[in-house]
């Protein structure tokens, strides 16, 4: 069809193949446009601003070159902040995507009611973070949360979820596991989904018992999916968790849940401060692109297989 | 009739032409006189811009009275939901920022002056003789003439008059002295099987914890040379300041960080509170049921006066003219006069009634209004004794926290805590914050 376009736009068969790249070209100049506009000039001119002291309104930007960089490395509070982003990041995804297989593997074999089930799980994806963020924070308030009102049944003390140095960042992480599990589920269902049932049968009949069916047949060919779960998890992590955060905590108590994306936009929308916010950012970017590009290589490695 | 048969690309190339050129003609500027002429008799439409949709419509009734007089300049008053700064300094950084906005603070208003984004009151409309006059509390000479107050919101103590009762206390003598808070606290307070608070007799504010305190003794968070700022915060009017709030968890066992500030009194599970009146209003329109059982008073201090304070006050700013529309400053400064002066008087009132504020405008200073309303009347005594703190840094008000913090629920040492919070408000300090920190 395209090619009978190309012929009518051009009218001419012998230049073709010349007509057929001038309308792939033209196809893609509002994509390129797009792209263009919208990701990689924000992104060049965020580099451009790191490598300065910038004010917004643009009088005085001097330039600083890399100064921005070397002061996050000499910063406390960024190693802090650092150390809290890949704790959330690592035990967020990790559990997560252990807890995500389980629900999985009950969900997969159940026929009768599953739409129903599908609905409930995926119900905290299609909530507002901003909503589900300020029921967590009531549920988990020491003296009067639902929680430690559950807990005192059992005779255990209030515990400060959100006020506690301890307890703050994994409150958040439980809070962005319940938040995201509906989504993991339904990646790992697709791949359950995918396993040829002549796999379990011709096992079955070799008397395999359900545990080795786990982890002989389902295990090694939900890999790739796990890889993809736990890549994009960790991609994710690091960027996100901002809306939860903000909400519950506000970074507090002592910073023990200052993640990288808050840190960013303190610095930039509260502190004003566009050149080290720019720099941050790039760290950041800088440690998507390395797990963007490892997922990359994993993802080839599992299609040889 | 003879036709003419144009091919496909001599008719682009016309279509182009003719596109180009109506372009072109739309881009030669007007003649001088031609504009002047329309500026005259063109409608102007003005924007304000802030937050709070209930605030805002206030405003818009002051600017629909307006343009019941002016026929010519209309107020186009927007309500900004969630994220006003970075919608506002986006805005101002591309050009389309609105002319005029509902100021956030103090601070913020310094932080706007030095980035040149707000206008200075223009004399011939607002001479010095009239700020003097129309807004007597405000400090001008500190403040500068880039924004006036909408009133203040002074701290007072807020107790639960029936509490008191059951537990054989006088509810019309409230504690006036710090040992008198807390014989009054442990009266009121209620714990459980597990001895474990269930009513605490005291809920410690989250917003300034201890500021009140540390006023109360003479002492402030920093010292403020106009060119130097030094951190105070392992000072001993400091550390006796957090040594009595603490104690009130950790040694009196009247308060838990489990039951937070103002919200624990609405609640029924907290006694007493210290706060600022703003929070009249959360009890009136959230805790309706409780509201006519709260009494209020001074904050209590360690000798009962004001020696030198009773604590601190905030003061809520109102609007400000923004730079970049030269060519409507003058109606932006027509609209400013009307809301200023006597068009918006009673909007201020409304504005000051809805958050609870004592009015900073001397006209509804002495307002009949003002003193029948419980907690404005005791508000508008204590407003003299109280400093404001509205140009302190909000970070700060996190390190207050984060020392709180520490102290009661990580159980370190007042020292090593204040130490921790000394780093930090030094950090304020060098970060240019605490330039106008008084």
């Amino acid at each position: 069809m395209i090619q009978t376009f190309v012929q009518r736009f051009t009218g001419n068969r012998s230049t073709l193949r010349a007509a057929e790249h001038r309308f792939i070209v033209i196809a893609l100049i509002p994509t390129i446009l797009f792209y263009a506009i919208v990701k990689f000039y924000p992104i060049f001119f965020s580099f451009f601003i790191s490598m300065h002291e910038w004010s917004l309104f643009g009088n005085v930007s001097p330039f600083v070159g890399f100064d921005n960089y070397a002061l996050l490395a000499k910063d406390s509070l960024f190693y802090k902040v650092m150390w809290n982003t890949m704790y959330r990041t690592f035990a967020g995804t990790f559990l997560g995507a252990f807890c995500s297989l389980i629900v999985a593997l009950i969900l997969n074999p159940i026929k009768r009611g599953s739409i129903l089930l599908r609905l409930i799980y995926f119900l905290p994806v299609m909530t507002s973070v901003i909503a589900s963020a300020t029921i967590w924070k009531w549920m988990l308030q020491t003296r009067f949360g639902l929680l430690n009102q559950l807990l005192s049944v059992v005779g255990i003390q209030p515990v400060p979820w959100l006020q506690s140095t301890t307890w703050a960042m994994p409150s958040i992480i439980v809070m962005g596991i319940w938040g995201g599990i509906g989504f993991t589920v339904i990646i790992y269902l697709a791949g359950l989904k995918g396993i040829p049932r002549d796999y379990y049968e011709a096992a079955e009949i070799d008397g395999a018992s359900s545990i080795q069916l786990a982890l002989k047949i389902t295990l090694p060919l939900l890999k790739p999916v796990v890889s993809f779960v736990l890549i994009t998890g960790v991609i994710g992590g690091f960027s996100g968790g901002f809306q939860a955060i903000y909400m519950m905590t506000g970074g507090g108590p002592l910073d023990s849940t200052r993640v990288l994306a808050l840190h960013i936009y303190d610095y930039a929308f509260q502190r004003m401060f566009m050149g080290q916010a720019s720099s941050m950012s790039f760290v950041l970017f800088a440690i998507v692109l390395i797990l963007t590009l490892v997922q990359f290589k994993l993802q080839r490695v599992d299609w040889e297989l | 009739m003879k036709s003419h048969n144009s091919s496909r690309r001599e008719f682009l190339k016309i279509t182009g032409l003719s596109g180009l050129g109506m372009a072109m003609a739309a881009c030669v500027p007007a003649q001088p006189g031609m504009e002047g002429a329309a500026a005259d008799e063109e409608p102007i439409e003005l924007s304000l811009w802030g937050w709070w949709d209930i605030r805002m419509d206030l405003y818009r009734s002051v600017a629909d009275q307006f343009a019941e007089q002016n026929d010519r300049i209309t107020v186009d008053v927007q309500s900004i939901a969630g994220g006003y700064v970075e919608k506002l300094y986006s805005a101002l950084a591309a050009g389309t920022g609105p002319n005029m906005i509902k100021m956030r603070s103090l601070a913020f208003m310094h932080q706007m002056r030095e980035e040149n984004l707000v206008l200075e009151f223009p004399e011939e409309i607002f001479p010095p003789s009239w700020f003097e006059e129309a807004y007597p509390l405000f400090d001008i000479k500190t403040n500068g003439r880039y924004v006036l107050p909408t009133g203040t919101t002074c701290t007072l103590m807020m107790y639960n008059k029936q509490m008191f009762e059951e537990a054989g206390l006088d509810p019309e003598s409230p504690p006036k002295t710090w040992d008198d808070l807390i014989t009054a606290a442990k009266a009121v307070t209620q714990k459980d099987g597990t001895g474990a608070i269930s009513r605490a007799g005291f809920a410690v504010t989250d917003e300034w914890p201890v500021l009140s305190q540390i006023y109360q003794l003479g002492g402030n968070v920093i010292q403020n040379n106009g060119d130097e700022q030094i951190s105070l915060m392992t000072s001993p009017e400091v550390h006796e300041a957090f040594t009595h709030i603490a104690n009130l968890a950790l040694e009196h066992e009247v308060w838990d960080p489990g039951f937070p500030n103002f919200d624990s009194v609405g609640n029924g599970l907290a006694a007493m509170t210290e706060e600022q009146t703003w929070v009249i209003g959360e009890y009136i329109n959230t805790y309706p049921d409780m509201y006519p059982h709260i009494g209020y008073t001074h904050p209590p201090t360690p000798t009962g006066e004001a020696d030198p304070l009773y604590g601190y006050k905030d003061t809520v700013t109102s609007i400000s003219a923004v730079t970049g529309h030269p060519e409507n400053d003058g109606d932006t400064w027509e609209f400013m006069e009307y809301l200023y002066k006597d068009g918006g008087k009673d909007a201020y009132w409304a504005l000051c009634e809805l958050i609870s504020l004592v009015p900073e405008r001397a006209d509804l200073m002495s307002d009949p209004r003002l003193l029948e309303t419980p907690g404005l009347r005791e508000a508008s005594e204590v407003n003299p004794y109280e400093r404001n703190y509205a140009a302190v840094p909000e970070r700060a008000g996190a390190v207050q926290n984060d020392v709180l913090h520490l102290i009661v629920r990580e159980g370190r040492p007042v020292a090593e805590a204040l130490e921790y919070g000394d780093a930090e408000i030094q950090k304020i300090i060098d970060e240019g914050l605490a330039k106008y920190w008084v």
